[in-house]
């Protein structure tokens, strides 16, 4: 099979949605002459014009309520936020908006909202173009929260994303836009709401966003070499969160480390860690263990390394759990 | 322009409606019967039912949380009030309450957070616009909301992308407690158009005709893709919402506005050229005061939602298709 970038995945799933329903169209700041800040929206403009991949003045709180208006008078918006940590600018449209007029209208509007915007760090670009914020959004009723972390599940997900009828969060992670996976040329969605085993094991399951997903992978293979078997699953998104898929490998595991780039404190990992305590405690062998940023503003530069999880954290945390 | 005796008639008959039930509203409260805070209009009649007055059928409306003289007049009241008192029977099954919005009738809801409905009705203009229907938005904004950004990040694209929309500022020159001098240093509101290359105009908000006559125009030019600020200036009589007592102002301030009844001034003005009469006047309260009551009361037998009806995923979420969204 061949093998695209995960950006040129975003890229492709774009396009081929553009294509299959015309009220699909793209806005934000940068996106259509300039292509995107890292490219991945280069060449929508010229294949769809600029009725439909929009370049927008700077004011993301503007765009994102702008998207669930043309989204409610029967579009089907997708809008960038050039960094994740900009979406503190459009938190109220993203979380408090969008999300609640169906509900609000008892079933009158639905908002068909795509909010993408890279997140994570990798480039050293210090605290407010280097966050994960997936957990910033997880307690509001309403919204979807995708969370990507394959070329193939970027794709298969951003087109299921486009097509749901509610308002969905769509965090990609911009130092995983490099990263080539296989991904076929025929049509495929991939639904909201099934996590994928990355891999399977038997001693302890290793639940991991993202970019430490590849960190886990990494680990696992050491570990492996220590005699200890790893399985890995990656939610792919956090709301809807397959939570039969995670009980199913943690009741075989009896063993749980969850990591995530975001800081530890109030992160994902506690919501997730809380929910196989409350649905699995009989079958857990050890408390559950979770990684995260330490809770530091990210530093500018290569410190930045200091203050964001890693494989040898994690490795160091299933040795804890199963050496005791 | 001048209107015929028969459209000013109507303008008379839909602020009398708002005004009437608004004070059935204020009989309830005092009754103890009603759950909630109802911001009313009472006074500033004319900004609203000029500005529906102008509009045409494919015309949408975006309320605020003070949209009663328009609402009870694009709505059908027993579904209304039903919303208004919660019920399951009401536009929104009752989730909505003052938040109202509708499809059919083309109201857009108000949200809780003010100055958000800017963007959200720009946005929403724009796609009539790029599915090339017929309607304009009328972006009603109040005094108040006009010093959040999204009222300036909204105003800003609407312009930019040609939007058909006209934003009327309904200057009641009191945002909750803080008064108009209190809130900008800009002479009037309207001037703000022009960063954004837009044109505004300021008028007196208690003159129905003059709002349905600048409605009207900057309706036309928004069909052209020329959005326009109009800020209609008026005064709310009544605290930030029934029962609030509004201390905070000087009583002879309230009396000197409430000399300037919009609606006063229209029957006067009707009744001193023949077109309205003594028994007409009468007449025109008996019925609104009848169809009023019928809603009422028909609002009081219909049933608050169930708990099923209340916790009903289906209604935050659209689409399913795995994983757990509860």
């Amino acid at each position: 099979m061949r093998t695209i970038t995960y950006a040129q995945a975003t890229l492709e799933a774009m396009a081929e949605e553009m294509r299959r329903d015309e009220k699909v169209f793209f806005m934000g700041e940068d996106v259509a002459m300039m292509g995107g800040a890292f490219g991945q929206s280069m060449g929508l403009l010229q294949e769809f014009g600029e009725e439909r991949v929009i370049d927008t003045p700077i004011c993301e709180s503007g765009i994102a309520n702008f998207a669930n208006g043309a989204a409610m008078a029967g579009m089907r918006p997708v809008i960038e936020i050039q960094f994740a940590d900009f979406l503190g600018l459009a938190f109220d449209a993203v979380s408090n908006q969008g999300p609640k007029f169906r509900y609000m209208s008892g079933g009158e509007w639905s908002v068909p909202v795509v909010v993408r915007s890279p997140q994570g760090g990798g480039f050293g670009a210090a605290c407010q173009h280097s966050q994960c914020v997936e957990a910033w959004f997880m307690n509001l009723p309403g919204l979807k929260i995708v969370i990507p972390t394959t070329p193939y599940d970027v794709k298969g997900l951003l087109k299921s994303a486009i097509r749901d009828d509610d308002p969905v969060l769509f965090l990609e992670h911009k130092a995983l836009y490099a990263v080539k996976g296989e991904v076929p040329t025929e049509e495929y969605t991939v639904p909201l709401g099934e996590a994928r085993i990355v891999r399977e094991g038997k001693d302890i399951t290793i639940i991991a966003i993202q970019s430490m997903v590849y960190q886990a992978q990494e680990a696992a293979v050491e570990l492996e070499k220590e005699g200890i078997s790893v399985e890995i699953i990656d939610p792919r998104t956090v709301i809807p969160l397959d939570k039969e898929t995670i009980f199913t490998s943690v009741r075989k595991t009896g063993r749980v480390v969850i990591a995530h780039e975001a800081p530890k404190r109030g992160g994902v990992g506690a919501e997730i860690s809380a929910v196989i305590t409350e649905h699995c405690f009989g079958d857990l062998k050890a408390p559950i263990m979770r990684i995260g940023a330490l809770n530091i503003p990210l530093p500018f530069g290569l410190p930045e390394k200091y203050c964001l999880p890693h494989k040898g954290r994690i490795i160091n945390s299933v040795q804890e759990l199963i050496n005791g | 322009m001048s209107y015929s005796n028969q459209e000013l008639l109507k303008m008379y008959e839909q602020m009398q409606f708002s005004r009437l039930f608004e004070e059935k509203l204020i009989a309830l409260i005092n009754e103890g019967g009603l759950p909630g805070f109802y911001h009313l209009a009472i006074g500033q009649e004319a900004v609203q039912v000029g500005a529906v007055s102008a509009m045409s059928k494919e015309d949408y409306f975006l309320a605020t949380h003070r949209s009663h003289p328009a609402l009870v007049n694009l709505l059908d009241t027993n579904k209304f009030i039903c919303e208004l008192l919660g019920r399951y029977e009401g536009y929104n099954q009752g989730k909505g309450w003052e938040h109202i919005s509708s499809k059919k009738e083309k109201v857009l809801p108000a949200s809780g957070d003010l100055g958000v409905g800017v963007p959200l009705a720009v946005g929403f203009a724009w796609a009539l616009k790029a599915q090339k229907k017929e309607g304009v938005v009328i972006c009603l904004c109040g005094d108040g909301a006009t010093s959040e950004g999204n009222v300036h990040e909204g105003m800003n694209m609407a312009a930019l992308f040609k939007v058909p929309i006209v934003f009327l500022i309904e200057n009641n020159q009191w945002a909750i407690s803080t008064p108009y001098a209190k809130q900008t240093a800009a002479k009037n509101l309207s001037t703000r158009a022009a960063s954004y290359g837009m044109t505004g105009v300021t008028i007196d908000g208690n003159d129905v005709e003059k709002v349905r006559e600048t409605v009207e125009e900057a309706i036309n030019k928004a069909r052209k893709g020329e959005p326009s600020v109009i800020e209609a200036v008026t005064y709310r009589w009544k605290g930030h919402f029934e029962g609030e007592p509004g201390l905070y102002r000087n009583p002879q301030e309230v009396e000197e506005a409430m000399k300037n009844c919009p609606v006063k001034k229209l029957k006067e003005k009707l009744m001193a050229q023949g077109t309205l009469t003594v028994d007409m006047v009468e007449k025109i309260d008996q019925d609104i005061v009848a169809r009023i009551k019928a809603a009422f009361d028909y609002a009081a037998k219909s049933p608050l939602p169930t708990e099923e009806q209340t916790v009903d995923y289906k209604m935050v979420y659209a689409t399913y298709l795995g994983g757990d969204l509860q």
